[in-house]
């Protein structure tokens, strides 16, 4: 995190006199994130200048920076004296080996002697002592915070050990530790790392970087490590005192890995030692990368350069304020070895047809800065196998007809277009790819849904609901409650009475469009007849779905109304919401909105004074949030947009300003706690 | 009291607690807990539904049903009462509880003993303390708890839930009533009944009291 926390300062507060050569070159055609910010349109619409002198920013800036530069400090608002020449755009990137994942903030220089000085201010070396030069370039390292420098670029970057990997190498050491204690306390050699042709760039250096390091670091620990064994070997008893108290090894103090009030049962010793081991191995894994790849980042990668990705310069042709390409097949891979233990990782199928099904999978993200919105725009394209699952699945509508039953002061819907028979396809034919895959029962479940497909007409399924609905909450709005009370007589006996009062609840509405409506009528008649619903008039009340809150059903307009307002269910409204709803419907077929300006309206009334200060701040900063997108066939495409109130500045400088306030109100809050 | 417990639970926004006791001059009697929280239903509703308000767990529907058939498995088992009888109205929230004791003594212990079991599922300690007394004709009500430090710790959004909220007493007696110890109480047409109808913040806060000495005639 620090070093996440030192690349996003350096980049917000080193860029605002920036003109430099394009770095794209030196981002790897193939890495799994990559990101491009235009800093100079940035700057010009959020002032930095401006920004920097905001309290929360001056807070965090200051904490940050403190932290790091011990000297100099209250000059932290003003890098460019450290000789950073920003480029017009900058790039992150990250990418991963099998053993190590790593990655990069690349930005340009101006003057080479004053940038050295930041690095010694943020590695404390004031001296520059230990700023080691290799080749062409210098760089210096401490703990989390790695600087790679030439005369004209350099680079924050960072690198920790592959979990998978890590994994395996603790795997490796825990066997190899604690199988010497069950008699065999002579030590197999080690494997001789394998050697690599080093000749054609740093990918190849890792590997022998990576078996070297595992190699010496398990070699000085083989003595140390063999001695142990041999005095618990020695014993012939696992609980034996003699072998706790015997044991004194021979402790390097500096190493601070290791906790020597260990148990006292040996195969618990030896597990713990394992573990101290395999984490100083990747350590040391992960530093004799560093060591050798440092270079790497100022490396121009030619041919296998982004630059040359044609997919990447496609979508950033038109020179957006901050776009991504995400390798989501990656990601997902990466995420699988981290989240998934090693055992499921190494025997299940289902894992490798998870990584295969999103292998190619990319997502691609733009963010447009404008006056009065931030638009966050994505596109995603499908793996091979994605776009086979999902080919059946054609663009469905939204039926606009809803719209007649949703408040213009409405607080929020979702709606949702679905082609119930591409995606049934879609997911049967996953889950009859996937099913065999499964150990035991996976063929079993895939029988099963052979027989299911004979034995259910899917046509009338798929034509039972359109595949449009809508969720909306149609405001906070009074509703009538019954309630009982007493009369009481001469004597105090009392009667039961009711009185009627006015409460305001949410106004939910959820509304599916039907498509077959005799065979909708068959299943109310079941629930009718099963006791689920209650007939009244024109309306069903749901009694057996578990909810404490009044339900209620209806059918009207081809439409199945299910809501709490039972005066207005299915009663067209008045004021229907304005004409960017209906394009919003048309357009899209899954539109989620929500009416900012109503919410904060009504939290302003109900909330804490917290809240209400929060919320009324949130009145003035913006009017309305929306996510839509559509999807068909092989891809994707959504687009978050934040609707802001009117105001002379641009949209991230009234959305730091917004941030600002909340950051004062909370601290407010927490001063008035103290008090 | 025991369903104190209950409201602090859910604190709905209004509600109602009636507490009747017609005592005969023997000392034996009949009494009626109600508690009626049909006014804010709608707000029960949705505060059922979700997981915590304003910050505390909400407690499922179940719990409550546990918790009050225990209650009233207490009251049948214990003998201080008989006649148990209970209505649970699911859909207004009004729940009510009766029956008949032999003395008053008997009142408090069945009272305590459904604090206790009230109380367990708040997992705290229930206040035990005679609520009833009644000696040489005259039949007090008690009340010595202290509730306002647990108030003050409240917040403001919870302390609302008792702005609105009411107690009720009604005491039905025999013989006639010859004078009551509590300014807010008042006297029926025949001058046998005794009700106090006070707003559960004030006794909280203890600006009024449902403290009652009643001397009969």
């Amino acid at each position: 995190m620090k070093s996440t926390k030192l690349l996003l300062f350096a980049f917000l507060f080193t860029v605002s006199t920036c003109y430099a050569q394009d770095l794209i070159n030196l981002v790897p055609k193939d890495a799994a994130f990559t990101a491009v910010f235009d800093i100079n349109q940035i700057n010009t619409k959020a002032k930095f200048s401006q920004l920097a002198k905001l309290p929360v920013v001056e807070k965090i800036a200051k904490g940050l920076v403190r932290n790091i530069i011990k000297q100099d400090s209250l000059n932290y608002l003003d890098l460019t004296k450290y000789g950073i020449k920003v480029n017009s755009k900058a790039y992150f990137y990250f990418q991963s080996s099998d053993k190590v994942y790593y990655g990069a903030m690349v930005f340009s220089l101006e003057d080479e002697a004053k940038f050295m000085h930041l690095a010694k201010l943020l590695t404390g070396d004031t001296e520059g002592q230990n700023i080691k030069t290799k080749d062409n370039y210098k760089y210096a390292v401490k703990r989390d915070i790695k600087i790679v420098w030439n005369n004209k670029t350099a680079a924050f970057w960072m690198a920790i050990i592959n979990p998978g990997y890590k994994d395996s190498v603790k795997s490796a050491i825990t066997s190899r530790y604690t199988g010497s204690i069950n008699g065999n306390n002579s030590f197999p050699a080690f494997d001789k790392p394998v050697e690599e042709a080093s000749s054609t760039g740093a990918y190849n250096e890792n590997a022998i970087a990576d078996s070297i390091a595992v190699v010496e670091y398990l070699a000085r620990e083989e003595e140390r490590v063999k001695s142990i064994a041999d005095s618990i070997a020695a014993t012939d008893s696992y609980n034996s005192n003699v072998a706790v108290d015997s044991y004194n090894p021979t402790v390097d103090t500096s190493n601070t890995y290791y906790n020597y009030d260990t148990p006292a049962d040996p195969y618990d010793r030896m597990y713990t030692l394992a573990d101290s081991v395999s984490k100083a191995a990747s350590d040391s894994i992960v530093n004799g990368w560093c060591a050798i790849n440092s270079g790497l980042f100022l490396r121009e990668k030619g041919n296998n350069s982004m630059a040359f990705n044609k997919e990447f310069m496609d979508y950033v042709k038109n020179n957006p304020d901050v776009a991504f390409m995400f390798d989501y097949g990656l990601f997902t891979k990466i995420y699988l070895k981290s989240m998934w233990s090693y055992t499921m990782r190494t025997t299940g199928d289902p894992y490798q047809f998870l990584q295969g099904m999103y292998d190619g999978t990319k997502m691609f993200a733009k963010v447009e800065l404008n006056k009065d919105d931030v638009q966050l725009k994505f596109n995603m394209t499908y793996s091979n196998k994605l776009a086979e699952i999902f080919k059946y699945v054609k663009k469905k509508k939204i039926s606009t007809n809803f719209l007649k039953y949703m408040d213009k002061d409405l607080m929020g819907y979702y709606a949702v277009g679905i082609d119930i028979e591409g995606y049934s396809k879609g997911i049967g034919k996953m889950l009859k790819d996937i099913l065999p895959t499964i150990p035991e029962y996976g063929n079993i479940a895939a029988s099963a849904l052979d027989v299911l497909d004979i034995a259910i007409d899917e046509q009338s399924l798929y034509k039972l609901l359109t595949g449009d609905m809508v969720l909306a909450v149609n405001g906070v709005k009074p509703m009538q409650v019954t309630r009982k009370s007493y009369d009481y007589d001469a004597e105090f006996n009392s009667k039961e009475k009711i009185d009627t009062t006015i409460q305001t609840q949410p106004d939910v509405l959820f509304m599916l469009g039907i498509g077959n409506i005799n065979d909708v009528n068959k299943i109310l008649k079941l629930l009718i007849d099963t006791k689920s619903l209650k007939k009244e008039g024109n309306l069903y009340q749901i009694e057996a779905m578990g909810s404490p809150l009044p339900v209620y059903l209806t059918i009207q307009d081809g439409i199945l109304f299910i809501g709490n307002n039972k005066e207005n269910l299915a009663k067209p409204v008045l004021n229907m919401p304005g004409e960017e709803h209906t394009k919003l419907f048309n357009k899209n077929t899954f539109v989620a909105y929500a009416n900012m300006d109503n919410i904060a309206k009504y939290f302003i009334k109900e909330g804490s004074d917290k809240n209400q200060k929060i919320f009324t701040d949130v009145l003035g900063f913006c009017s309305s949030m929306s996510v839509c997108g559509s999807h068909k066939g092989n891809a994707s495409s959504s687009n978050f947009v934040l609707k802001l109130k009117n105001t002379e500045d641009n949209s991230i400088f009234d959305i730091c300003k917004f941030i600002n306030t909340l950051f004062l109100i909370d601290e407010n809050t927490n001063t008035d706690s103290a008090l | 009291m025991p369903f104190a417990a209950l409201i602090l639970f859910i604190c709905p926004s209004c509600f109602e607690i009636i507490e009747e006791v017609n005592l005969n001059e023997d000392g034996s009697g009949f009494f009626c807990f109600t508690i009626n929280m049909s006014q804010s239903k709608l707000n029960i509703n949705s505060m059922l539904l979700l997981d915590s308000v304003n910050g505390r767990p909400v407690p499922k529907i179940e719990d409550f049903k546990e918790a009050l058939t225990q209650a009233e498995a207490t009251l049948k088992e214990d003998g201080n009462i008989t006649n148990v009888s209970s209505t649970k109205n699911w859909d207004d929230y009004i729940f009510s509880v009766s029956g008949n004791f032999k003395n008053v003594q008997a009142l408090n212990k069945a009272i305590n003993n459904m604090g206790i079991i009230i109380n367990k599922t708040r997992g705290v300690p229930p206040a035990v303390q005679d609520n009833f007394s009644y000696s040489d004709k005259v039949f007090a009500r008690l009340y010595n708890y202290n509730l306002m430090n647990d108030y003050k710790k409240l917040s403001e959004k919870d302390k609302l839930a008792f702005t609105n909220a009411k107690y009720t007493t009604i005491y039905r007696f025999k013989t006639p009533i010859g004078s009551c110890s509590n300014p807010d109480a008042i006297k029926s047409k025949s001058g046998k009944a005794v009700m106090l109808k006070i707003n559960i913040k004030d006794l909280i806060t203890n600006n009024k009291t449902i403290k009652n000495s009643i001397n009969l005639k």
